[in-house]
């Protein structure tokens, strides 16, 4: 292999990438963990050591429990709608012979990504008014009885999950659909000559041969529904009614800038990423047997 | 959910599923995915005593620009969206700045812990970035960045390790024998860069400044903490003062003319970029 | 443009210059023209009045334009008493609090001591004669622990607003106005089975179940600030409040969709602040009638009240005295003139025409009106989030109110410990 030579560029090159990671990526990190032992004084300016009394106090807390539940609802229904529901209509499109069909159908599906959180925030608390809302002003022109919506204990947090979904679904299916195009056309004949049907062939070399494009969207989407929900959290519901809706960052985030207590706010960032990378040592693992490196 | 129209796969194969029902399927899911939006479209032109009456019709029946007119009354809309081109121009060029060198670096050069050294860049992919957020908070607070679009701006930057792995895909397409060729000619490691990769590589740069720009144009949380002032916010947290401002009422007209002003300049790069971003995941080779 | 920048960076260093670089300079170029800086001290005014013509921004005009050598700078941040406090709290630990801010009554202690928000009289040889415009009622309720905490701005208290349109259509009579919710809960019944319209919707908050709590009998926080929400009064008021959901009179939802839906014309009547009249009517074309709060029957009536006040923040003499100054204007007739055309209630001494459609809150202003509640203590702002969380548990069904407000107590009673 080819590589260039030069004795100080290649160091030259990464630092600036090397020092940006370092000091807003790495060391915040490493300075919430000793945050998380601190009560911040803003009036005197001052660090008071609390010991693990920010984390006693984080996990004694019933909200940050039904916070923690939460977040695991939502990891459990969105990591596999946002991987499947993509991969079916990614399977779909390849099967849609028209190049300009294709094109539009994945430039509209695209679109909601690029919608930022607080305009998808609220235009679906337009579609969810139960006064004069879309959803309900259907509903109800059908004969159906109207629903509370964002105001129901019940249904907030599915009414989050669902804008989250339409906000997050394009962009797998785009890699899908990106990784699928990909895969060399001799292999899918030489599958076609022995007689597998679509199901076989999706099952048995389609889906093996994107594995790590489904293993990265599966680390990401688990970040996405970690971290960006809050947005969507934040316009549609502020987490209510009573925390029905709210989420583990959602809950930093008040105790943080809603109550200023910074202290148990990073013990509770010290546990999101005790949880994340729990999460990505398990898919790692998960992965590790199937997915297919070409 | 509305939301999730899910076109269901056949018990048995593809050899049943005609052309029409896959059509019909992505068509479905096509709807359910733009609807939203449309219907904020027709709110946004519909006047604001109308959005008061129920109504199903998708074509506002008196079509008006006067929400727009007002929502740059009722809020200073016009700071936003500048706020919001400022935030994201600078975010986007910054990490272009950063991205690109790192990028070629680990494409083309052999050095020590280069391995390693681009884990520790990709590894922050992993990491969420709200575990960064109150020691970054208390530091911008303490440099006296709060309230100012540098606040926003700088350490948004660190989040590039996307932007280097994406990069250091394409730049590896660039063929080894134009770099020799290059070098050969007593190019220097800059000059190979800029004139050979660079310009070899102009659609992947080009799609990831585009992502980069409309994910700073979206970013919520981080400028939603540190911009306060009603006229430095940008326009997707000034969205949600409008949203939830009891004092003005609910203006839904003005607030979704808002929402368009927002969206528009998102769509219109997406639609010219489009082609790019996804010729360039399809050769990202994303795995 | 770029001389502007250069000489801002030279007066306001690095933050100036980065404003100027940022916001300030896309604002200079889209309004034309650079923020207006004087000589003279310059204050900052935090609040979260929006609107170019809003009262608030027409009295820090009015303040300026009187050039007494200070300049008070609007800095509208927001929509929430937390949202401007986080700017306050990010203003201080940075050195630089601003001088004067809109405070929420429920967070005067919070303002105290953690942002440590001055006395009004030790700011100032000026400070007990700007309270001498005040109702003494009123300086009782922006003093914490002795210390007077601000000026009383906006006081407002939770009225009835009923949809006169829909009354009528329901064959109810316009002069009998219900003065209990007894009587209330049975006219809106038949206004709901008259009209179809919905019949009523409360806020979902600590505010409008404290007015039930103590038109009860009851108290949320003793006068010792300790929890007591779960007294047989405040369960007997509670139940009142809840009837209305039980009876089929009223679907909980969030306080902007009861706003839309009254201004939708969906709704019969709501209980909300009495400062938003003026925007429902600018926005609505059916008649309008607020009624005082009513009471529960055979219980002697104890309506509270809400709003902010304007705390002194600022930490040198000079800031002080430049937002006594401010102040100072605030209590006098003009600026409080101004200011009554939002809605808000009238804490001064001055005789000022009452503004149309405003005799209930009035009325319930000349009755007595408590204070917010104060939620003491580090952890106050925790407490007052834990108990709203426990009302909506109770509204939503999902606890009873005997175990409900107990839930609330016993974590109120922990946090404020």
């Amino acid at each position: 292999m080819f590589a260039l030579q030069g004795r100080y560029a290649a160091w030259l090159f990464i630092a600036p990438a090397m020092i940006a990671v370092t000091v807003f990526i790495y060391l915040p990190m490493v300075l919430n963990v000793g945050v998380s032992f601190y009560d911040w004084n803003v009036l005197r300016n001052e660090f008071s050591w609390k010991g693990v009394e920010n984390y006693l106090s984080t996990l004694d807390n019933i909200d940050f429990r039904s916070a923690a539940v939460n977040t695991a609802i939502y990891l459990a229904v969105l990591v596999p709608a946002q991987m499947l529901i993509p991969l079916v209509l990614a399977f779909l499109m390849l099967r849609v012979r028209n190049r300009f069909a294709v094109r539009t159908y994945r430039g509209i599906y695209f679109i909601p990504t690029i919608v930022s959180f607080s305009i998808a925030g609220v235009v679906w608390l337009w579609m969810f008014n139960p006064i004069v809302g879309f959803l309900n002003t259907l509903l109800e022109s059908m004969g159906f009885a109207g629903h509370r919506w964002l105001s129901d204990p019940d249904m907030a947090l599915w009414c989050v999950a669902a804008v989250s979904f339409w906000k997050g679904f394009g962009l797998n299916l785009i890699l899908y659909a990106a990784a699928l195009v990909n895969i060399p056309r001799e292999v899918i004949e030489a599958a076609e000559l022995d007689g597998a049907g679509a199901w076989t062939r999706a099952r048995r070399i389609e889906v093996p041969m994107i594995s790590p494009t489904l293993f990265f969207t599966a680390v990401t989407t688990v970040l996405i529904v970690m971290d960006e929900i809050v947005g969507v959290v934040d316009v549609l519901t502020e987490g209510g009614p009573y925390n029905s809706s709210s989420n583990l960052v959602y809950f930093l985030y008040e105790r943080a800038f809603r109550q200023f207590n910074f202290g148990e706010a990073a013990a509770v960032a010290t546990l999101i990423i005790a949880i994340v990378a729990f999460a990505t040592w398990l898919q790692f693992r998960a992965f590790e047997r199937y997915v297919h490196y070409q | 959910m509305s939301t999730t129209s899910r076109p269901r796969r056949r018990g048995a194969p593809g050899r049943l599923v005609s052309a029409g029902v896959i059509h019909a399927a992505l068509l479905v899911a096509a709807v359910v995915t733009l609807f939203p939006l449309i219907w904020m479209f027709t709110t946004a032109f519909t006047p604001n005593e109308l959005t008061f009456r129920r109504n199903l019709g998708l074509l506002p029946s008196q079509p008006t620009f006067a929400n727009f007119v007002a929502a740059f009354q009722i809020q200073p809309v016009a700071h936003w969206l500048m706020n919001s081109l400022i935030v994201s121009v600078a975010i986007a060029a910054g990490k272009m700045l950063v991205a690109i060198p790192a990028a070629f670096a680990f494409a083309h050069f052999r050095f020590r812990f280069r391995d390693w050294l681009f884990a520790v860049i990709v590894g922050t992919m992993t990491i969420p970035y709200v575990v960064t957020l109150i020691p970054t908070y208390i530091a911008v607070v303490k440099l006296d960045l709060y309230n100012t679009l540098a606040g926003v701006i700088v350490p948004s930057i660190a989040f590039c390790g996307f932007a280097i792995f994406f990069l250091r895909q394409s730049f590896k397409i660039v063929p080894t024998e134009l770099l020799e060729a290059a070098v050969i000619d007593g190019a220097g490691p800059l000059r190979a860069l800029v004139s050979i990769v660079i310009p070899n590589s102009l659609p992947a740069i080009a799609s990831l400044t585009v992502l980069s720009f409309l994910s700073a144009w979206n970013l919520y949380l981080w400028p939603h903490l540190i911009l306060n002032d009603s006229e430095m916010k940008t326009l997707s947290i000034g969205l949600k003062l409008f949203a939830t401002n009891q004092e003005q009422l609910q203006q839904w007209g003005p607030l979704m003319a808002t929402a368009v002003l927002g969206l528009l300049p998102a769509l219109t790069i997406f639609a010219f970029a489009q082609r790019y971003i996804m010729d360039a995941f399809v050769h990202s080779g994303i795995k | 443009m770029i001389r502007t920048a250069v000489s801002s960076k030279a007066r306001l260093g690095r933050r100036g210059a980065l404003r100027v670089a940022g916001g300030g300079a896309a604002a200079a170029v889209l309004i034309g023209s650079g923020p207006a800086r004087s000589a003279n001290a310059s204050i900052d005014i935090v609040h979260f009045f929006s609107g170019a013509d809003h009262p608030m921004e027409l009295v820090i005009k009015a303040f300026n334009q009187k050039n007494l050598g200070v300049t008070a700078v609007s800095r509208q941040e927001g929509t929430t008493y937390e949202a401007i406090t986080q700017k306050a709290m990010a203003g201080i630990a940075a050195g630089r609090p601003p001088a004067v801010m809109t405070t929420g009554w429920k967070l005067a202690s919070f303002a105290k001591h953690t942002l440590g928000a001055q006395d009004i009289r030790g700011a100032g040889a000026d400070g007990n004669a700007v309270l001498e415009n005040y109702k003494p009622d009123v300086i009782k309720m922006v003093t914490v622990d002795g210390a007077v905490m601000g000026i009383p701005w906006a006081l407002s208290t939770p009225v009835l607003y009923i949809n006169m349109d829909h009354w009528k259509a329901a064959g109810l009579d316009p002069a009998a106005i219900p003065t209990t919710v007894e009587d209330l809960y049975v006219k809106l019944a038949q206004l709901q089975q008259k009209t179809g319209k919905s019949a009523l919707a409360y806020e979902v908050n600590e505010w409008e179940p404290q007015a039930f709590i103590q038109n009860a009998g009851g108290d949320v926080l003793d006068s010792g600030g300790k929890p007591v929400m779960d007294s047989p009064a405040a369960i007997y008021g509670m139940e009142k409040f809840v009837e209305a959901k039980t009876k089929g009179l009223w679907k909980p939802i969030g306080l902007g969709e009861m706003l839309t839906a009254f201004q939708a014309g969906a709704l019969g009547a709501m209980v909300t602040s009495s400062a938003r009249l003026s925007g429902i009517k600018a926005q609505t074309a059916f008649e309008i009638k607020l009624a005082k709060m009513p009471g529960l029957e055979g219980k002697a009536r104890r309506m509270n009240s809400g709003g902010n006040f304007l705390a002194i923040l600022a930490r040198n003499k000079e800031q002080q005295a430049a937002a006594l100054q401010f102040l100072k204007f605030c209590a006098t007739p003009e600026a409080m003139k101004l200011w009554l055309a939002t809605g808000y209630l009238n804490t001064t001494k001055h005789e000022l025409p009452m503004p149309a459609g405003q005799e209930a809150a009035y009325a319930q202003l000349a009755d007595g009106l408590t204070p917010e509640t104060v939620w003491p203590g580090a952890r106050g702002l925790e407490a007052l989030k834990v108990h709203i969380d426990w009302i909506s548990r109770i509204v939503n069904g999902s606890a009873t109110v005997a175990n409900g407000l107990k839930g609330s107590k016993d974590a109120v009673a922990k946090l404020l410990a």
